[in-house]
């Protein structure tokens, strides 16, 4: 087991936000991990990186509490989180300054993984002359570079538009199976879900808590129009629209 | 993309016109209300005539060419910018930062700031009476408190805009707090940071000129003073008062030169 997270709760206040989840992730498995808005997604991300801590529950990776200064989350954030003062190439290179990684070494990353993400000749751009889609591959460097044990993703695509965000879905999947990471993706959609995970764990709303732990067993590449792809994208929505209905939440969204 | 060129540069050409042309017509506004008498000062050329004697010969009266007694001034202002810098910017820093050192702080220098810098003139020559020079030392105080607001000011705004995302980004990566603030607060202040630099030398240039009438015999303030007080004198007054404008318009410009230096990305 890479990742489990055992009966976590939080409570904001009087707010409960998450109530007792738990679930697992094996190595090298990309699990998406989805539900209404407000249902604690992110914040349970948050959770699993160490960047808050939990009322109650633990979160374990290879058995021990995530250590979060040794760089064992990478971490890609839903907003643009690249620091504008600095290039791509010292963007990439931020977490193997913090890990004291030889210089030399730290060079040869960074080309390697601007290579991996496709911005090989804009290493020396600075972000705000990037197009969303590229600061995203960007900042998926900056996560990987400094070899994470599990890639932690929050919504990475969710303000691009709809191609980029296809392209970008794709070149994730060739990356994780190059790379062969651990993932776990917060995402509202359930069409990107399918595409991408191998299983798609379902939060309730607020409080979360976990409404059902769902396998993909369809080969890859997947094709959106495929009629089994289409099946298991009603069979999760079926799962998440009682959930909004009580929100009132907007279906269409999904 | 050629289009787009020519307009760019259509559009910079246009801005040196604009600024020849103020420019242009308050010299000739001026020429005009000398020579007509409604003015009793001398026009912008007899003024030029003296500016450049008091650069090349100097002043007879006070042994000094016009950019020595300008230089002179200017070297307070630095030691006191300094100084304002050295004390604003790590307390901005750590009043941004913990909510605490704000809270505790706040007050007093909410109270302290609305009082202008000159008005503390003399109260520090009772301070430093005691020392052999008490005036240097009351000068570069008061460009001290000049500077000091503005830096402070604008430091915790900095500190205070600082995306959380990129506090989060930084954690991520196993930043710790001190890493954290040298390598993510520390960037992203420093476009604040600069500016309250540039808006406190303006003040402290303000400052140090009023600071030179009162006391001491040293500085291009002290020059048009006392040229006023011996009076017939009025190209020479009118001489510093360029000198003094020159000045902050080279700091002004020094600093906006240095904030494309140090921030490239903020002028992309």
């Amino acid at each position: 087991m890479a990742l489990s997270v055992e009966n976590v709760s939080l409570k904001y206040g009087e707010l409960r936000v998450l109530d007792n989840v738990t679930f697992e992730v094996n190595e090298q498995e990309f699990v998406c991990l989805t539900g209404p808005s407000g249902c604690g997604k992110t914040t349970l991300l948050k959770i699993i990186a160490g960047l808050i801590t939990p009322d109650s529950g633990r979160v374990l990776l290879y058995g021990r509490p995530p250590s979060v200064e040794h760089g064992e989350i990478g971490f890609v954030f839903q907003e643009d989180a690249l620091f504008p003062w600095l290039t791509v190439k010292k963007n990439i290179a931020f977490g193997l300054e913090i890990q004291k990684v030889p210089r030399e070494e730290i060079n040869k990353k960074v080309e390697a993984y601007l290579e991996l993400v496709g911005l090989k000749s804009f290493g020396n751009y600075y972000p705000q002359q990037l197009s969303g889609g590229m600061r995203q591959r960007a900042g998926l460097a900056r996560a990987l570079a400094y070899g994470p044990k599990v890639l932690l993703m929050d919504e990475p695509f969710s303000s691009l538009d709809a191609q980029t965000r296809n392209e970008l879905q794709k070149e994730l999947l060739r990356i994780w199976s190059k790379e062969q990471k651990t993932v776990v993706m917060v995402t509202h959609s359930i069409d990107e879900a399918v595409f991408l995970a191998d299983r798609v764990v379902v939060l309730t709303r607020r409080p979360g808590r976990l409404k059902a732990d769902v396998p993909i067993e369809m080969p890859r590449p997947r094709e959106r129009t495929e009629p089994q792809f289409n099946k298991i994208r009603q069979q999760l929505l079926k799962m998440i629209e009682p959930e909004l209905r009580e929100v009132g939440g907007n279906k269409e969204a999904y | 993309m050629g289009h787009l060129l020519n307009g760019a540069e259509k559009k910079q050409n246009h801005h040196i016109v604009i600024r020849f042309l103020s420019l242009g017509l308050f010299l000739v506004a001026w020429h005009l209300a000398a020579r007509a008498g409604w003015l009793q000062l001398p026009t912008p050329l007899e003024t030029l005539k003296v500016l450049i004697r008091l650069i090349v010969s100097g002043d007879p009266y006070y042994r000094r060419t016009v950019q020595e007694l300008t230089l002179s001034s200017l070297q307070v202002v630095m030691e006191g910018a300094l100084a304002g810098c050295i004390l604003a910017i790590p307390l901005g820093l750590a009043m941004g930062w913990w909510r605490s050192a704000e809270a505790a702080l706040n007050t007093l220098i909410e109270i302290f700031r609305p009082i202008p810098p000159l008005a503390w003139i003399p109260v520090a020559y009772l301070l430093f009476a005691a020392l052999p020079s008490p005036t240097i030392y009351v000068q570069i105080f008061v460009v001290f408190v000049g500077v000091f607001f503005p830096v402070l000011v604008n430091t915790v705004a900095g500190v205070k805009g600082v995306q959380p995302v990129h506090l989060d980004a930084a954690r991520t990566c196993g930043a710790k707090p001190v890493e954290i603030i040298f390598k993510v607060v520390v960037p992203s202040a420093l476009p604040l940071v600069v500016t309250g630099i540039r808006v406190g030398l303006g003040v402290g240039w303000m400052c140090i000129v009023a600071a030179e009438f009162v006391g001491g015999r040293m500085g291009i303030g002290y020059y048009i003073w006392s040229a006023y007080n011996l009076g017939g004198r009025n190209a020479e007054i009118l001489s510093g008062i360029v000198a003094i404008g020159a000045v902050g318009y080279i700091l002004n410009q020094g600093m906006l030169w240095l904030e494309r230096r140090l921030m490239p990305w903020r002028f992309l």
